[in-house]
């Protein structure tokens, strides 16, 4: 017994290790360096609450940016999970199309973020961008420069990752394979329809992995800047602001770590309270009779 | 037994002569190394450079490395090495720099744009250089006005040394003029003017190549224009080192200008695009006016990028008013180390900004050289016919200001180009405009009022 406490304190060693030096340390010396004035070229000064109060009170790009990462957190864990879900569904079905799909949907998956932020920068170009070229030669006129419209342009950044939802569809269909087949038998042979297997059996039980990855993709959404500083780096205004760009210009255009980080701890607090609240909503863990 | 022998012998002769060989050879290697003079003991220097790949001074910097190593090699001159670390763009580079001028780990030769220089001297850590200029009087001399520029600091230190004169207005294209029967404008309202008519001649697609995507260069090179030619007021606030507020009658008036440029001169994708693509159009000939600096004259006459023949069709002029951009580049500074080293990094900096230095920008670069001392060569001029020319025009300048990147704190540049977007589209006035890059500006961690 003593051997074997042994051997999981050494195997548990390198990477608590890793994690206090890589994570925990610097985790602390974020939160206690978001209570002070500190920019570049000088010391950090302890100023308590000052940098969390100013971002609330008076930071008219924080709120922005704060609304925008709402709003995405809430279309990514609704509509991206809805449609990986849903492709999923209909690539169970195994129909002779399914692997050709499967790959082609994963492609914008695999394919760096820059790459795809360029892409679309360049089918979306006003003058010579494929979209404009062909709605005008179907006759639509006025066409909007779309990342730069103030209309169009949190749309337009939206539609660069929300329906490339492979991730979602992979683990679902992943999951999907642990279902008896006597279950889906049973529900065939007492009338049940497609949708209804779908609805009432296939649904429930994926419950944990549709949770799991709705955590996945809702937390993305506090990591997300690739693609925003590809395209519109925030603009027009604010309107395509998230936090992650905006610890970015706080840190490294304004210089003013202590903002940056206390931006930085909120938005660890919200990823919690978004990784919560899923969990709740979704209980995951649990059977569906516990639920 | 006799073979025996014979392989021996054989293989010891073979053995002395690879001996005598390399003895030979590392004698005539050393003898080669060997200084020839008392020279103090070699230096290893640290530099950082954006000028790498596609920049346009590559080859210039390229060549400033293999001469200055070629000179300092320990044979005729002091041995200096030079490491060089090098940074994919100029953003790059001053971001880095930033954070390093904190941590008193920057390259010993630097450039200190975009309060590099500003947070090195507050940290004391930039080398103050006039002890090494005042020794010299020729280099003194060659630095013309710009030895006054880079002492403009609170104690009167030398602490950057200017490398080039940036002197900016604009090219156009000379048949669209023709055809649009127009000539390059005196005033504002002639400018105005002017768009109008290449609007309606349909000789381009476009007047003017505008764009507000990067820091939007060719956009704010006009908006300084309209700005620094307005008066001794717009005048003195486009010679301001960081402006604290952008709301003043001048500024808003040029911002209604660019907004009208934006939205009815322009080519639809000038909001959000980049210098390449503002570069382009008009290198295709499918706008008549960029503003820009004489660096972009060899793109006139290169094949891979314009038609052939577009250079002959490409003028030069002022901007209204006379006006244009002219301020000297921030240029070159040392960051405190041991004597050999500053010694050693001010060499550099000499080599580069000497009269030699400078003919080697203005050639490989485009750069104009910081007096008029340094003499263009024949076959340079015959090549590049529009610097000879804007050369001249800036005899007859009556506004010089500077760019709106040298004026602006880095919090307020950087907004540019995602408030010109709200501008264009009429969800921002000028003024809201204005009143933003002030709050902008504020939050900037060099800001004093």
């Amino acid at each position: 017994m003593k051997v074997k406490k042994k051997f999981l304190i050494l195997f548990l060693l390198p990477a608590t290790t890793a994690f206090i030096f890589v994570y925990a340390i610097p985790l602390v010396m974020l939160a206690g360096t978001s209570f002070t004035d500190w920019r570049v070229g000088s010391a950090p000064i302890f100023n308590g609450l000052s940098n969390y109060i100013k971002l609330f009170t008076e930071d008219r790009q924080f709120i922005s940016a704060g609304l925008n990462t709402i709003v995405w957190i809430l279309l990514q864990s609704t509509v991206h999970v809805g449609i990986g879900v849903a492709v999923a569904l209909v690539l169970a079905r195994k129909k002779f199309y399914w692997k050709f799909v499967r790959t082609v949907y994963m492609l914008p998956n695999i394919i760096s973020s820059a790459a795809v932020g360029m892409m679309f920068v360049m089918l979306l170009n006003p003058s010579f961008g494929a979209v404009n070229a062909l709605l005008g030669a179907l006759g639509f006129e006025n066409l909007p420069n779309w990342f730069m419209d103030p209309g169009t342009a949190f749309g337009t950044v939206t539609i660069t990752w929300l329906p490339f939802a492979a991730t979602v569809t992979i683990l679902v269909m992943a999951e999907m394979t642990s279902i008896d087949e006597g279950i889906l038998e049973a529900a065939k042979i007492d009338g049940a329809k497609e949708w209804q297997i779908n609805w009432y059996i296939i649904l429930p039980l994926m419950k944990n992995i549709i949770g799991t990855t709705t955590i996945l993709a809702a937390t993305s959404m506090l990591q997300k800047l690739d693609i925003i500083m590809m395209t519109t780096k925030g603009g027009p205004g604010d309107r395509t602001l998230n936090l992650p760009a905006y610890v970015y210009q706080t840190a490294f255009t304004s210089n003013n770590f202590g903002i940056a980080n206390s931006i930085g701890v909120i938005m660890i607090i919200a990823g919690l309270i978004v990784v919560g609240m899923i969990n709740r909503i979704y209980k995951i863990g649990k059977s569906s009779e516990e639920a | 037994m006799m073979r025996k022998s014979f392989r021996s012998l054989t293989a010891i002769l073979m053995a002395g002569c690879m001996t005598a060989g390399i003895a030979g050879g590392a004698v005539s290697v050393f003898a080669a190394e060997e200084p020839k003079g008392d020279f103090p003991e070699p230096v290893e220097l640290t530099i950082a450079t954006f000028r790498v790949g596609t920049h346009n001074a590559a080859a210039a910097e390229e060549r400033y490395f293999r001469e200055f190593q070629e000179k300092y090699n320990g044979i005729d001159n002091q041995k200096i090495t030079l490491k060089i670390e090098e940074m994919p763009s100029d953003e790059e580079y001053y971001k880095q720099m930033k954070i390093r001028a904190t941590s008193n780990d920057l390259p010993d030769v630097f450039e200190g744009n975009g309060g590099v220089l500003e947070m090195a001297i507050k940290n004391g850590i930039a080398v103050d250089m006039s002890s090494y200029v005042d020794a010299d009087e020729q280099y003194k001399k060659e630095l013309g006005a710009a030895y006054d520029y880079g002492k403009e600091w609170e104690d009167g230190g030398l602490y950057n040394i200017s490398y080039g004169l940036q002197a900016i207005g604009y090219f156009y294209n000379k048949e669209m003029y023709e055809a649009a029967g127009i000539t390059p404008a005196k005033t504002w309202d002639e400018w105005m003017s002017n768009l109008e008519k290449l609007k309606e001649s349909g000789v381009c697609k476009a007047p003017v190549s505008m764009m507000t995507g990067e820091n939007g260069w060719t956009t704010n090179l006009i908006l300084a224009s309209k700005i620094g030619t307005n008066g001794e007021t717009g005048n003195t606030f486009m010679n301001t080192k960081y402006v604290d507020t952008y709301q003043t009658p001048e500024f808003i008036d040029g911002l209604t200008m660019v907004q009208k440029m934006l939205q009815e001169y322009s080519l639809p994708d000038a909001v959000g695009s980049d210098y390449a693509t503002a570069a382009n159009h008009f290198l295709n000939e499918e706008t008549a006016i960029i503003a820009n600096g004489p660096w972009m004259t060899p793109d006139f006459a290169n094949p891979d990028k314009a038609p052939e023949g577009f250079a002959d069709k490409v003028g030069i002029a002022l901007f209204p008013e006379n006006g244009a951009v002219s301020q000297y580049e921030r240029g070159y500074s040392i960051a405190k180390s041991d004597k050999a080293h500053e010694d050693a990094a001010f060499k550099f900096i000499q080599f580069k900004t000497s009269e030699y230095g400078q003919s080697i920008h203005l050639e490989e670069a485009g750069v104009l050289p910081l007096t008029s001392d340094v003499e263009m060569s024949e076959e340079y001029k015959v090549e590049n016919p529009l610097v000879v020319e804007f050369v001249g025009l800036l005899d007859s300048i009556s506004y010089k200001y500077q760019t709106i990147d040298t004026i602006s704190y880095a919090t307020a540049l950087n907004a540019f180009p995602t408030l010109y977007p709200e501008l264009v589209q009429g969800s921002l006035t000028p003024e809201d405009m204005a009143k933003q890059l002030d709050e902008l500006a504020a939050k900037d961690a060099l800001y004093e009022k």
